[in-house]
């Protein structure tokens, strides 16, 4: 086993085990806890039998399979980004009422 | 008579908050809500013992979120006319009657002050070559709206404008989204002549230069969501 091999494997298993908990705890639901897996185990995978990504990148014209990879990641990764960033300001927003009706119950006046 | 509400949003403000609410006080506007928007300072007790009604934010949530509050509050007693007024003592009091005016006579149901059609102003001049060129021309692309002085937080309204706009805008983008608000709810609005008094303590206290391109870039982020 290569060095970068070992790490991956330890990031893949401990990751499994910190989304195992989350689900335990009800914090994600079967389904999230599903999709995260496939990412740690394609992971474990890959990093293994990097030629599984060729079969796929030759598909979308991308010669070198781990080129594809890093593409597809990107893009996930901005999208994630971009919903965070939503997430956040409809977090913002419902705070903001809180703060207002909290504010609105209670008037102060001597 | 109709009764005029005017809604003060105050962060850290306890300088200045008790002078704004007296000068107002001795102009006869007995409905001053303020708007303590989390402040680490004694400006809620402050402002009540000058006699205003006092609103608390848990948290601080920004002048927009403050304003929309104090609005709506103004709104639930009542108010046939919302004038937003800030804490820090730039605004004067006696600017309220010219912007009053124009909604008592039904010209218009919003009014804005505008800080460039007095002649009177000791704005530093960086800033008035930032609001009056490059505000002006970034509302004009986006909203196509022309106004003199589209960063002014000078305004008055009447309730019915007041339950169209929808403040969004928790920080100080909030100006020029009331601005976009009226412009595409077609509601009648005015620009009126205000005098702001730039002192130290209102430099400091208020908006910085730079915070003009932080609100750019919330109004384009704003306008990508839609």
């Amino acid at each position: 086993m290569t060095p970068l091999q070992i790490v991956v494997v330890l990031f893949a298993l401990f990751a499994f085990s910190r989304t195992l908990l989350r689900l335990r705890d009800s914090k994600i639901s079967m389904k999230e806890f599903l999709l995260w897996n496939t990412v740690w185990i394609s992971m474990a995978v890959i990093v293994f039998q990097p030629w599984v990504t060729d079969i796929v990148s030759q598909k979308f014209g991308i010669s070198r399979g781990i080129d594809f990879v890093v593409y597809i990641t990107i893009l996930v990764i901005l999208y994630l980004i971009f919903r965070l960033f939503v997430q956040l300001e409809s977090m913002e927003q419902e705070l903001t009422k809180i703060a207002s009706t909290i504010a609105q119950q209670h008037p102060k006046k001597k | 008579m109709d009764s005029v509400f005017i809604v003060i949003p105050a962060f850290n403000e306890e300088k200045s908050i008790v002078g704004v609410i007296k000068d107002l006080f001795s102009r006869n506007y007995r409905n001053v809500v303020v708007v303590d928007d989390g402040s680490s300072d004694r400006t809620a007790e402050f402002a009540a013992e000058a006699g205003a009604e006092v609103l608390v934010h848990p948290i601080n949530r920004g002048q927009g979120a403050g304003l929309r509050t104090g609005t709506d509050y103004a709104l639930s007693k009542g108010a046939d006319i919302i004038v937003h007024f800030d804490a820090d003592g730039q605004m004067r009091a006696e600017d309220i009657a010219s912007l009053v005016k124009p909604l008592k006579s039904g010209k218009a149901e919003v009014s804005f002050g505008s800080r460039f059609m007095a002649k009177k102003s000791n704005m530093p001049i960086v800033r008035k070559f930032l609001l009056r060129f490059g505000f002006k021309t970034f509302m004009r692309i986006m909203y196509g709206v022309s106004m003199s002085d589209p960063q002014s937080g000078f305004r008055a309204m009447t309730a019915g404008a007041a339950r169209q706009i929808h403040i969004t805008q928790r920080g100080m983008a909030h100006c020029s989204e009331i601005i976009e608000e009226v412009h595409r709810k077609k509601i009648p609005f005015i620009e009126v002549p205000v005098v702001i008094r730039y002192t130290e303590y209102s430099l400091k206290h208020g908006q910085s230069n730079l915070d003009g391109f932080r609100i750019v870039a919330r109004l384009v982020w704003r306008k990508l969501l839609k």
